[in-house]
């Protein structure tokens, strides 16, 4: 009878395997399931420190974009909107109504778009921040994919918090110190765009050539825009 | 104008494709597949529906009678081919992404056959062809997916022999040949750059030595039986987190109550490994009974149940098989012929 114990001696022989990073993970994806995030960021921002892995990285930025209500099925709607191609507008040739109507129909394609884009709130704002932060480490694929599309969504509540304050402020007489406001939140606007324009071209190599010339091209937009000077004094219109 | 359409080539970038961890141990099993997703690990202890070789190699040698199995197993739990459809269709809306990437089941889908010949001291199984599924999403902001597909060769010898006073020694040597793809990423890794070489495919192969313990008393009106035995033993060419070598204790007994009309089998079997947090959670009950060409099971976990039936028609036999765990849950059908 003796000899039935044998496969449990030879069992407790058996070495102990670490546990895995996917069982570490998903430990954290549990909270997030259940909706505590705070403990997600806290668990995995302790992970990261004992494990320096990307996808670590990826599940911390993530319980950050969770907390901000960025969730898969936001990303995937204007993604999927993304991927509709875009009007050439040829204006050569065109009547100026037909100019007028081509432009406004690119601008509503634009709005469609835009508007699937999440919203978020102040505190959002702050958490993908501090998930583009720790994704900013890590230059892979996947990583920066994933930062490019939570920096659309902090890009589009700058603009958007932009743009109501003009809607404010245009109201009333327009004066030089608010010009120069709008004027210094369009060039972090454009900053913005060209950090995206880095995000992307690491998450698609291939396409390198194309991000560098979107970002030569913004970047040369900004140093125009620098070179401007705007009036010292605060004149109102 | 200028800026809006850099903003837009921009966002056109960002495309969702959409496209694993350690295959879990039920499906590294080499044991005969109808029986083991009936009975579970409480295969090991009893006679119940036993097609293909057993899973206790000494129970050979108990059997003393020759036989030819051949058999069809097929199960799936997939259901969310539409779902994945739509999304890379581009047709999916927010809640069929929310919808499939909030699902916390696994799913699976197997496929095999195998033929198995077995002697009074021996039996030889060879599985020309697994075909084996896996995937498990998590995270609900950045879904983070557990992939595996596999096709496995297997093939099995079985020796076993009488030793003494009711006692039987068996040793399985299996081989497993495996060509798989195992991945556990973040689906923006999936979408994002050089995904060409993404999934690329890795064999691996495997030698297990599974030794098996049987006390059987036939000639009590009970028959009870104490069997033990030590799975998944054995050596890999590499290591894989898709295929890990994890030895695994088996430890059951079961008897044979006498019942006025048919047969019936109750066991109950503890499996233990590395991971096994507690005595409840490693046991597993199981009841067979069998009457005419009818063949019943139930058996039961702390984290599994499974029920499933078997009908035998002169040599051929068709069976049907429904289990459940906590993550997952499918039906499995087995169609085999018994010479």
């Amino acid at each position: 009878m003796t000899i039935l114990i044998l496969p449990f001696l030879l069992l407790s022989c058996q070495k102990q395997e670490p546990e895995t990073r996917e069982k570490m993970l998903s430990r954290g994806f549990d909270m997030m399931d259940q909706g505590h995030y705070d403990q997600a960021v806290d668990y995995f921002e302790k992970l990261a420190q004992k494990d320096t892995h990307y996808h670590v990285k990826l599940a911390w930025a993530s319980a950050y974009a969770g907390r901000a209500g960025v969730k898969i099925e936001n990303i995937y709607a204007y993604a999927l909107a993304a991927k509709k191609p875009l009007p050439e507008i040829q204006f050569q040739g065109l009547r100026f109504d037909k100019q007028t109507q081509l432009m406004l129909t690119s601008i509503d394609g634009f709005l469609q778009q835009w508007q699937k884009i999440p919203e978020i709130t102040l505190a959002g704002r702050e958490d993908l921040s501090a998930a583009l932060e720790i994704l900013s480490e890590k230059e892979v694929p996947g990583v920066s994919l994933y930062s490019a599309a939570l920096r659309i969504v902090l890009l589009k509540s700058y603009a958007q918090e932009g743009l109501k304050n003009w809607e404010i402020k245009s109201q009333g007489p327009l004066c030089g110190r608010f010009l120069r406001h709008f004027f210094s939140w369009a060039q972090r606007i454009l900053e913005s765009l060209s950090d995206l324009t880095f995000d992307l071209e690491n998450s698609f190599p291939k396409q390198a050539e194309t991000y560098q010339q979107n970002r030569a091209s913004l970047d040369a937009l900004l140093t125009q825009a620098k070179r401007l000077s705007l009036p010292k004094e605060d004149q109102c219109f | 104008m200028l800026l809006m359409r850099v903003i837009l080539f921009l966002i056109v970038q960002i495309q969702m494709v959409a496209i694993a961890g350690s295959l879990p141990g039920f499906l590294r099993e080499g044991n005969s597949r109808f029986l083991s997703r009936s009975l579970g690990s409480a295969c090991f202890s009893m006679d119940s529906i036993r097609r293909g070789l057993p899973c206790n190699p000494a129970a050979v040698a108990k059997d003393r009678q020759s036989r030819f199995d051949g058999g069809l197993f097929l199960g799936s739990n997939i259901d969310y081919m539409d779902d994945a459809e739509k999304i890379l269709d581009g047709e999916a809306d927010d809640a069929t992404v929310a919808r499939l990437f909030g699902k916390r089941q696994a799913s699976e889908a197997e496929a095999s056959f195998e033929f198995s010949y077995q002697a009074a001291k021996w039996g030889l199984s060879f599985e020309p062809y697994r075909f084996i599924l896996y995937t498990r999403f998590e995270n609900p902001a950045l879904p983070m997916i557990d992939f595996i597909t596999a096709q496995e060769q297997n093939a099995r010898l079985q020796l076993a022999s009488y030793v003494s006073n009711n006692f039987y020694a068996g040793l399985q040597l299996r081989y497993t040949h495996v060509k798989f793809i195992g991945k556990y990423f973040a689906l923006s890794e999936a979408a994002a750059g050089d995904n060409e070489n993404f999934f690329r495919p890795e064999t691996q192969e495997l030698v297990y030595f599974e030794p098996g313990f049987l006390y059987a008393w036939e000639e009590r009106p009970w028959q009870p039986q104490i069997s033990a035995a030590l799975t998944g033993w054995g050596y890999s060419d590499r290591k894989s987190a898709a295929y890990p070598i994890q030895p695994e204790g088996q430890f059951g007994a079961s008897i044979k109550p006498l019942v006025p009309l048919g047969l019936l089998e109750v066991g109950l079997h503890f499996q233990l490994n590395s991971e096994t947090e507690s005595a409840w959670k490693a046991l597993r009950a199981a009841v067979a009974y069998e009457l005419g060409i009818l063949h019943g099971v139930l058996a039961i976990s702390d984290s599994d149940q499974s029920a499933g039936f078997l009908v035998r028609y002169q040599s051929f036999t068709s069976g049907l098989s429904y289990w459940h765990e906590d993550v997952q849950q499918g039906v499995y059908v087995q169609f085999g012929v018994t010479l």
